[in-house]
């Protein structure tokens, strides 16, 4: 586990422009991915994770204020023009989103889509574009490929319309993968289908891959490192075993005391009270704090830094600050 | 599809019948006596009633109507009491220049409203669309009559170089067209851009950027697409209605067409012409609807037509 990194995101702020003024939905991300690593980026609905993963390929509307750095392959694409960033996208970093109802052309057949990105990237003939949408669709198990191609998104099943937004995606072969929320519209066992095949590409192509989810069960079957993020900064930060095993930020605990426990005895789950802060509200101190069962005087005031508690493992808390410090 | 089209006839005939229904009504109803008109204010009774007597309308309501209406099936639409002529040689003469005049006017409204509302949805909520949202509501808010004549006044009178109405050609369509065009092209304005502001919000949209497809792609290959609906929708009951008669812009531009008949078989109360011209809108009309239908299955294959 070294080398350079392949996408590497620091100081990360992303406001919104709104009536009011500016609404900061990520404050201070940093995060890094190396060549075939798989990192999930995890936490509640509007912590800022979609948002961050947006960013990355510049997707975010107008109203949108990006400060910080995204560097990939060492190329800042925050400094880039809105035609040079266009060469990455689909290309190197591909996106794969939550709705694969939605995020599919419902006027536009199968071979249109996946192959839009070939036009746009690649110098083809019809003939070879036919064959790659063809060859792409059986590459992530798609049956009867030379049919599918021809029909429209509202023919096919969840399950399909994801594999076929996910051959669209590799269709460049990229070096990353964005996956937002790749699994949470399918169902259960479809759900394990996706993860499966996603792994299956994603060692075959030697790609990185990030993934966006709230499932702590997603994050633990697929990835080597997690990074938990609450209300638009990132809490704790390390390889999956450690962060699982030992987690060391109050709202970490808080996330794995609320997944059900399928061996042992059942207990109640334990739900962390109160709600995520608004962006327009946010507490000055932790943004945790409010919610905090161990919040201390200091908590309310200042913000504490992401800091080194263990081996692969960085946690924003001043208990944990206190715990090191002993 | 064969099924389809036959429950569209049944359904088309079904409506036809009905609106010959109550033209024939409204028209008994009117005041009035067609017999007096024909022969005028100082024959005597007897004349009259011979008259009324030849025309069978001294025959009970419902008789008259299924002798209107064999006669309607034999292609036979009655006979002009105020040109002295058949209705349908009276139509056929003036169809082909409503025809001509409404595709000119429809054309030119969407010329202008479509690119407009794109134009409009893609500057959303910024000057550019501001300016052209108050432009559009000037042009819906003009009365035809008013920037007809201002044309005829300025364009044909003032420079010279455009006929002062009546048909014939080319030249004689440009100025009613253009009229027919701006007042209407409002709407396909307004309805464009909505639905184009609603569609460039969609998660498709996004995955067509994610997937580096430059903005005028986006437009013209994953928007527009998605976006034409309501405006079809439109355009078919619009030209419809065109076709049926330009009543406004035929006056003006003193242009002998199907609106222009309509209006002065109304002031003549020739009631064998205004059934006519009422039953040939009511066809514009079903017909436009069913190439509507036909025309949403080909742009969204979500809609299918069984």
């Amino acid at each position: 586990m070294s080398g350079a990194p392949l996408l590497d995101i620091s100081d990360l702020r992303i406001s919104f422009k709104s009536d009011t003024g500016y609404m900061n939905a990520v404050a201070g991300v940093s995060l890094s991915l190396r060549p075939g690593e798989t990192v999930g980026l995890v936490g509640e609905s509007g912590c800022g994770k979609s948002v961050t993963s947006l960013s990355i390929m510049r997707l975010l509307p107008k109203t949108a204020k990006i400060e910080g750095s995204i560097r990939f392959e060492g190329k800042d694409l925050l400094g880039l023009k809105e035609s040079e960033v266009r060469k990455y996208r689909g290309n190197d970093i591909s996106m794969i989103f939550q709705e694969p109802m939605s995020a599919l052309n419902p006027v536009l057949r199968i071979e249109d889509q996946i192959s839009e990105p070939l036009r746009m990237h690649r110098k083809m003939s019809k003939r070879e574009m036919h064959d790659r949408v063809v060859e792409l669709l059986r590459s992530v198990g798609i049956p009867r490929p030379e049919q599918i191609a021809k029909e429209y998104p509202h023919q096919l099943s969840g399950g399909m319309r994801q594999r076929v937004m996910i051959a669209m995606a590799m269709a460049c072969e990229p070096k990353l993968l964005i996956a937002d929320e790749p699994t949470t519209a399918l169902d259960v066992t479809v759900q394990a289908q996706i993860l499966d095949l996603l792994r299956q590409l994603q060692a075959k192509n030697n790609m990185a891959l990030l993934l966006i989810t709230h499932d702590l069960g997603v994050v633990a079957e697929m990835c080597e490192r997690v990074i938990v993020m609450y209300a638009g900064k990132v809490v704790e930060e390390g390889d999956v075993r450690s962060v699982f095993r030992n987690p060391q930020h109050p709202y970490t605990v808080g996330l794995l005391n609320s997944i059900p426990k399928l061996t042992g005895e059942r207990e109640r789950l334990t739900p962390i009270k109160g709600n995520v802060p608004s962006l327009a509200n946010m507490p000055v101190g932790c943004r945790f704090a409010p919610r905090c069962p161990f919040a201390k005087e200091i908590c309310r005031t200042e913000h504490p830094p992401l800091t080194k508690v263990a081996a692969g493992s960085r946690v924003s808390c001043w208990l944990a600050e206190e715990a090191v410090a002993q | 599809m064969a099924s389809y089209i036959i429950r569209r006839l049944i359904g088309a005939v079904v409506v036809l019948f009905g609106i010959s229904i109550i033209t024939f009504i409204i028209a008994y109803a009117a005041p009035g006596d067609p017999a007096r008109l024909i022969v005028g204010a100082k024959a005597p009774q007897s004349v009259v009633d011979a008259v009324r007597h030849n025309l069978g309308l001294d025959q009970p309501l419902p008789i008259q109507y299924i002798h209107y209406v064999g006669r309607l099936l034999q292609g036979n639409l009655g006979f002009s009491y105020h040109n002295n002529l058949p209705v349908t040689e009276l139509l056929g003469q003036r169809l082909g220049n409503t025809v001509q005049l409404a595709l000119g006017g429809w054309i030119v409204e969407l010329i202008l409203g479509i690119p407009l509302g794109i134009f409009g949805a893609l500057y959303h909520r910024r000057i550019a669309d501001y300016i052209l949202s108050f432009l559009s509501l000037v042009g819906i808010s003009m009365p035809v009559f008013v920037f007809g004549m201002w044309l005829i006044q300025n364009v044909a009178h003032g420079l010279g170089i455009l006929p002062l109405g009546g048909a014939g050609g080319i030249s004689h369509l440009i100025l009613p067209s253009i009229t027919l065009g701006v007042t209407g092209m409002a709407f396909y304005q307004r309805l464009m851009k909505s639905s184009m502001v609603e569609v460039m919000g969609q998660d498709y949209i996004r995955t067509a950027r994610a997937f580096g497809v430059p903005p005028r792609r986006v437009i013209t290959h994953h928007a527009m697409r998605n976006g034409l609906l309501p405006a079809v929708t439109y355009a078919g009951m619009d030209i419809a209605q065109l076709f049926g008669g330009v009543v406004l812009t035929e006056t003006v531009f003193n242009y002998p067409g199907i609106g222009q008949l309509a209006w002065q078989s109304i002031e003549n109360l020739d009631f064998p012409v205004i059934m006519a011209t009422v039953l040939l809108a009511a066809v514009f009309v079903v017909v436009a609807n069913f190439v509507v239908d036909i025309v949403y299955s080909v742009i969204d294959p979500r809609i299918s037509l069984s």
